[in-house]
């Protein structure tokens, strides 16, 4: 007992003039660049999303529409209802009455048509972070980065499905 | 070398030297077959989690360094490559340790040939323990599954279930060391210290073994109280809960730092919800839908929760934790039951599955390859028959008997409560197999007794058994096979 004390302590006593390891850090998944700050895939000009979100899913789906899925966390649906429609009104967007999928329809004209469907998730566990997702049709967007990140689904959630 | 038994020498003593000897022979079997089948490991590079536990090695190996040398602790690297996801306990990092700090950059088979030593040096101990306590034929028992050869293939890996197997066997032969200690009023203080540091070695090794430390740290507790009177009690008493204490001051640190590091509340694994939500839960729900699908499963949920924990400031285990809930909510006491057999199929199916990975560069199926599937696959079957035999008899004959079948059971069904929370595979036998091993010297010791001229069993003095272990050990019997007619009914 008392001799593996003292190896111990003359190893640890070395191990300064020993170098240093390189750990690699490599069992810990990177949290990837937001999905919508990485500008890859952005929204349209001037809309900002004004509650916590991140998109779990954007797709093109034919058509010329991409349907972009993205969660919002922390606060309620009629929340999420209103912040979008300030977001999109102020980006010069006009509500248009009468959707065909129950959700909420604007228009602009250097866009076209977008609407976003609110969805509250059911059955959710007490105090849950995340409350549910909305649904955005909007028109196909092109490639907006050269970035190599653009080429990576972890960022910008393409090839996912849901 | 000839050994000659005189016979004036009594036949007890004679019996003891002719186990021994098989226990000697037996031993020198192991070291040749691990010299022979650590070429198929030396090269092959880390698998999994072994990448995990390396990475942390070499972590904890420069802050040692940084606390006595001139540099600066880095507690950051500390926590990205230490605490990481907080699936796993440091451990066999802490065992890698020594050599890293000695050798930064040790190569891959420097490393495996450190952890083959490691664990050869950690067998022979438990060994000598269970032959000290148990007696020479139970040594000689474990012995023979020490020649399980994938066994001897995990001996040489990072993985902490077959270690943490190793210093189980420990654990468990102290504390039925002192059980016999408690009945005899002699329990120490340091019988608590040691008994606390095993139990959260074991831990520190594999968090899946909570469930056997806290039923192990409890049956000393009460034992304890049931088998000791007066004064002698209050010392029992005081020794199981200083081996409390100790188990609970040593897991402190990884808890502080993990729930410190990961924003939320950490005692041993963040893998907990994870793994209910992968085996249990429906998979397109796991992050609240489907996980993004160029992760893995067990990546996807960190990778998200770490998405939902940037938006919201909240941890990401609270995210995980409620993810794993929301997936599990069509769960139904049938799909709850099947999982869980298939768990079990996995667990001990294919024993060998993991041999396919060690061998040399085009050897992947080579004679050698061949008999370490088949030779596994046999004694693996033994090992069946030692845990069916650990979870299902009852000991009357003496005290020791009775401890031993009590704290294997404690540990066997503790160690078996994995398949009920977690995806098992054909890596995770190691770490109950010598307790299998240990059932099967239990089943011959409880066969050899049945022969006519065995000798009497006790009844009265220190040695006679006790109607709470009897209890005890029936309750265990009856609720395993209540657990597995229910799990099978309920199944379908």
């Amino acid at each position: 007992m008392a001799v593996g004390v003292l190896v111990l302590a003359v190893i640890v006593a070395i191990s300064p003039s020993r170098g240093r390891a390189s750990p690699l850090g490599i069992y810990r998944p990177p949290v990837p660049t937001e999905t919508l700050a990485s500008k890859c895939f952005p929204l349209p000009d001037g809309v900002r999303l004004d509650f916590p979100h991140q998109v779990r899913s954007d797709a093109s789906v034919g058509h010329g529409r991409r349907r972009l899925v993205v969660q919002y966390d922390l606060v309620g649906a009629a929340t999420v209802v209103a912040r979008l429609t300030d977001a999109l009104t102020t980006a010069g967007f006009t509500a248009v009455p009468g959707s065909v999928g129950g959700g909420l329809r604007f228009d602009r004209g250097d866009v076209g048509p977008v609407e976003a469907t609110v969805e509250p998730y059911q059955h959710l566990p007490g105090g849950s972070i995340v409350r549910g997702q909305v649904v955005l049709d909007l028109p196909v967007t092109p490639v907006g980065s050269a970035s190599r990140q653009c080429a990576d689904p972890g960022v910008t959630k393409r090839g996912a499905g849901g | 070398m000839t050994i000659v038994v005189s016979p004036a020498i009594p036949t007890r003593v004679r019996r003891i030297a002719r186990a021994d000897l098989v226990l000697a022979v037996l031993l020198l079997a192991q070291l040749v077959l691990r010299v022979l089948l650590y070429p198929r490991v030396q090269d092959v590079h880390y698998i999994g989690d072994e990448k995990a536990y390396v990475d942390a090695a070499r972590a904890l190996s420069n802050l040692v360094r940084d606390v006595v040398g001139p540099t600066p602790v880095d507690l950051g690297e500390v926590r990205r490559n230490v605490v990481a996801s907080g699936w796993f306990m440091p451990g066999m990092s802490v065992l890698l340790t020594p050599l890293l700090l000695v050798e930064p950059h040790a190569s891959i088979p420097l490393v495996r040939g450190y952890l083959d030593v490691a664990t050869g040096v950690l067998f022979l101990l438990a060994v000598l323990d269970v032959r000290r306590v148990l007696g020479p034929w139970y040594a000689v028992v474990l012995a023979v599954f020490g020649l399980v050869p994938m066994w001897l293939l995990f001996a040489a890996t990072a993985y902490g279930d077959l270690t943490a197997g190793l210093v189980l066997v420990l654990l468990m032969t102290r504390l039925v060391a002192a059980l016999r200690r408690v009945r005899l009023g002699t329990l120490a203080p340091l019988n608590g210290v040691g008994l606390g540091l095993l139990a959260i070695a074991v831990l520190y090794l594999r968090p899946s073994a909570m469930p056997l430390a806290i039923g192990l740290l409890l049956l000393l507790l009460l034992c304890a109280v049931w088998l000791s009177r007066g004064r002698a009690r209050l010392r029992s008493v005081a020794a199981a809960l200083i081996a409390v204490a100790v188990f609970g001051a040593v897991l402190l640190p990884w808890s502080v730092l993990a729930s410190q590091t990961l924003g939320g509340r950490v005692l041993t694994t963040t893998s907990v919800p994870l793994g209910l939500g992968a085996t249990f839960g429906d998979r397109d729900k796991r992050c609240f839908g489907p996980c993004d699908p160029d992760a893995s499963l067990w990546y996807g949920p960190v990778r998200y929760g770490r998405e939902v924990a940037r938006a919201t400031g909240r941890s990401e285990v609270t995210v995980q934790q409620q993810a794993a809930r929301y997936a599990m909510q069509d769960v139904t006491t049938g799909s709850y039951a099947r999982d869980v057999l298939a768990d079990f199929d996995r667990y001990l199916h294919e024993p060998a599955h993991y041999s396919v990975a060690y061998h040399p560069p085009g050897k992947s199926d080579d004679s050698v390859q061949r008999a370490v599937v088949t030779w596994t696959e046999r004694m693996f079957r033994l090992l069946m028959l030692g845990g069916a035999a650990v979870l299902l008899l009852v000991r009357r004959r003496d005290f020791t008997d009775q401890a031993l079948s009590v704290v294997a059971k404690v540990a066997l069904a503790g160690l078996l409560f994995q398949p009920f929370v977690h995806v098992s595979g054909a890596r995770y036998w190691p770490t109950a197999a010598p307790v299998a091993a240990l059932g099967l010297a239990m089943l011959g010791s409880a066969l050899l007794a049945l022969r006519p001229g065995a000798a009497a069993p006790a009844r009265v003095g220190d040695a006679a058994p006790v109607r709470l272990f009897t209890v005890l050990q029936a309750c265990c019997a009856v609720t395993v096979v209540a657990v597995w007619v229910a799990l099978h009914v309920l199944a379908g």
